[in-house]
């Protein structure tokens, strides 16, 4: 399994840094930054928010929990060695609190400016394509390099780099819809209710148009940002080459989006149309994050493989079921209709004993380190409680 | 990598980058409203506050006086709003704008005031046609400086965002509406705001 062209370069998985950096002037940038960011957004937000507590919270509710089963997803995607939650929720705040702040004043001065050199009427038509573009990616990039410049020995690999992208597009899109939400709450004094009013903007821009948006194409930016960071092996060229190439597709599929010429182009066509329309436009973004992804876990799965292939506390069975989201939860179910709720517990635990050695020996030059040998020992002792909840050999 | 400095330091070690990016953050929130405030709007006529705008049937000029038995008229823009360059307005109509906002004014005959409602939903229509995904919300009342009474209605959609108004007295209509990008629309709008005050002072003669 273990694939030699994949692996010129070593992961340096469970190296990573604590959040917490107070030396390094990023650190300090960030938390100066996402306050700065909370506050504008409050300030933006509330004159919205204050129309109708009842809307306020749907608003708050409704996106938060748009929000979840992305969050999931993404998640599920980092499966060998997941990120600590606190820089994935620091990615996150940076899209939802910084980069919507920055963008919404960095967007209202091109705004204008474009109007000033080239009047409203192109402004109208495509300040949306290409200020957007412009501005927001490349401040949810910098959400990334922020990642990185606080703790270098966080991103290891290009697939860590995709998942912080992801978060960081996550964070803003669900930031971007609650601004827009808020916006329009002062309308529904014109008419309706104001829950309508936050329904049908979650139909709109949850639904119909931005299920995918923002976090995919950070999540290209983040695959670039890391393949040049850590793909050492290749020539400086490939790296920056690779990197401009995912920035100029984030910017590409984000331009493509919000084109004029792409947009619906009668007065009440049908739903279904529209949606086709969207779907079509959002896919291409969609099917690249899908390769990219598929690449990037290829690798981990690659140097997962590598580095447990000789451990004999390892079966062939479990690394195989290991490698995968899907692998992992068949064992699970198959201990549960076995033995119940502990089997499956039990199951759970060898998995993430199995993880724990696996990222340990990554870190450790000797085979037989005292850490290592200790992560052994916890998954000898986890394949025990299997063994002991009825499961024969695990 | 290990780090053998001592707690009290600061890392350099990413001095450069992390300036970088502070400097990105800066050039978009202090540097692009900055370049802003220095490049002067490309409008014409840049209206000095307090300015009366005639529009009739016959003439459209700025504080021009429409012939004899012309429907006409009037209404004040607000400060720093201009008559758009790329406008040549047709006789009957301005066209305003200001920070990425257009405001167009036009002056109707209609078949009374029975028809306001269908007034304004003509007015509309340049809305849909910008943005056909949007819809148009639900009219209500509201009452001019000079005490006429007109029909207003929000627009929204995905990609531009308005107000369509309608003004009538009599045979004559006046329709103006304010157009922008998503989100554009927030403050001006508001009761006090720019939007409304030029509404407000629409007067019917």
């Amino acid at each position: 399994m273990p694939a030699a062209s994949l692996l010129e370069t070593e992961p340096g998985w469970g190296q990573g840094d604590s959040l917490w950096q107070p030396r390094r002037p990023a650190f300090w940038l960030a938390a100066v930054l996402l306050v700065l960011g909370a506050l504008l957004l409050y300030s933006r937000v509330s004159p919205g928010l204050n129309v109708d507590l009842g809307a306020a919270s749907l608003t708050l509710v409704i996106w938060t929990l748009y929000a979840v089963p992305l969050v999931l997803l993404i998640v599920g995607l980092d499966l060998i060695e997941p990120e600590p939650p606190a820089f994935l929720a620091s990615a996150f705040a940076w899209g939802a609190l910084v980069a919507t702040s920055v963008a919404m004043v960095a967007n209202t001065a091109t705004q204008s400016l474009m109007t000033k050199l080239a009047g409203p009427e192109f402004t109208h038509a495509w300040w949306p394509a290409l200020s957007g573009p412009t501005t927001e990616e490349t401040v949810k990039a910098l959400g990334i390099v922020v990642v990185v410049l606080i703790a270098r020995r966080q991103v290891t690999t290009v697939l860590d780099g995709l998942v912080y992208g992801l978060f960081v597009g996550l964070g803003f899109q669900v930031a971007e819809n609650i601004v827009y939400t808020a916006d329009r709450l002062p309308l529904a004094a014109f008419g309706g209710s104001p829950g309508r009013v936050v329904l049908d903007m979650f139909i709109l821009r949850g639904l119909a148009l931005g299920l995918w948006s923002h976090a995919v194409y950070t999540g290209f930016v983040g695959f670039g940002i890391a393949f040049a960071l850590i793909r050492v092996d290749r020539s400086r060229w490939v790296r920056a080459a690779v990197l401009l190439g995912s920035c100029t597709a984030a910017w590409g599929l984000h331009f493509l989006w919000n084109t004029p010429f792409l947009q619906p182009e009668r007065a009440g066509a049908p739903a279904w149309e529209d949606i086709v329309l969207y779907v079509g436009k959002g896919l291409p973004a969609l099917c690249l994050v899908i390769v990219v992804y598929v690449f990037a876990r290829r690798r981990e799965v690659a140097w997962f493989a590598c580095v447990l292939h000789d451990e004999a506390d390892v079966t062939p069975a479990e690394l195989e079921a290991l490698t995968s989201l899907r692998g992992r939860r068949a064992a699970c179910r198959a201990a549960r209709r076995a033995r119940g709720r502990n089997g499956a517990r039990a199951m759970h635990r060898l998995q993430r004993a199995q993880v724990r050695l696996a990222l340990t020996r990554a870190r450790s030059p000797d085979r037989d380190s005292p850490a290592v040998q200790s992560a052994r020992a916890a998954v000898r002792e986890a394949r025990r409680a299997v063994a002991d909840e009825g499961l024969g050999e695990g | 990598m290990e780090d053998t400095r001592s707690a009290d330091t600061w890392d350099r070690t990413h001095l450069v980058a992390t300036a970088a990016v502070a400097a990105v953050v800066l050039a978009f929130t202090v540097g692009l409203p900055l370049v802003d405030t220095f490049v002067e709007p490309r409008t014409r006529d840049a209206v000095a506050a307090g300015t009366q705008i005639v529009l009739s049937t016959d003439r459209n000029e700025v504080a021009a006086v429409p012939s004899p038995g012309t429907t006409a008229a009037t209404f004040v823009p607000a400060a720093g709003w201009g008559r758009s360059r790329e406008h040549d307005s047709p006789r009957g109509s301005v066209v305003l704008a200001h920070d990425g906002i257009s405001f167009e004014v036009r002056v109707v005959e209609t078949a009374g005031e029975q028809a306001c409602p269908a007034v304004l939903r003509t007015a509309a229509r340049s809305l849909e046609d910008l943005d056909p995904t949007g819809t148009l919300g639900s009219s209500r009342t509201f009452v001019t400086d000079a005490g006429h009474t007109g029909l207003t209605a929000p627009f929204l959609g995905s990609r531009v965002e308005g107000l369509a108004f309608a003004v009538c007295a009599g045979a004559v209509a006046v329709t103006a509406v304010a157009t922008g990008p998503v989100g554009s629309l927030n403050g001006v709008s508001a009761p006090d705001g720019p939007v409304m005050s030029m509404t407000r002072s629409i007067e019917i003669a």
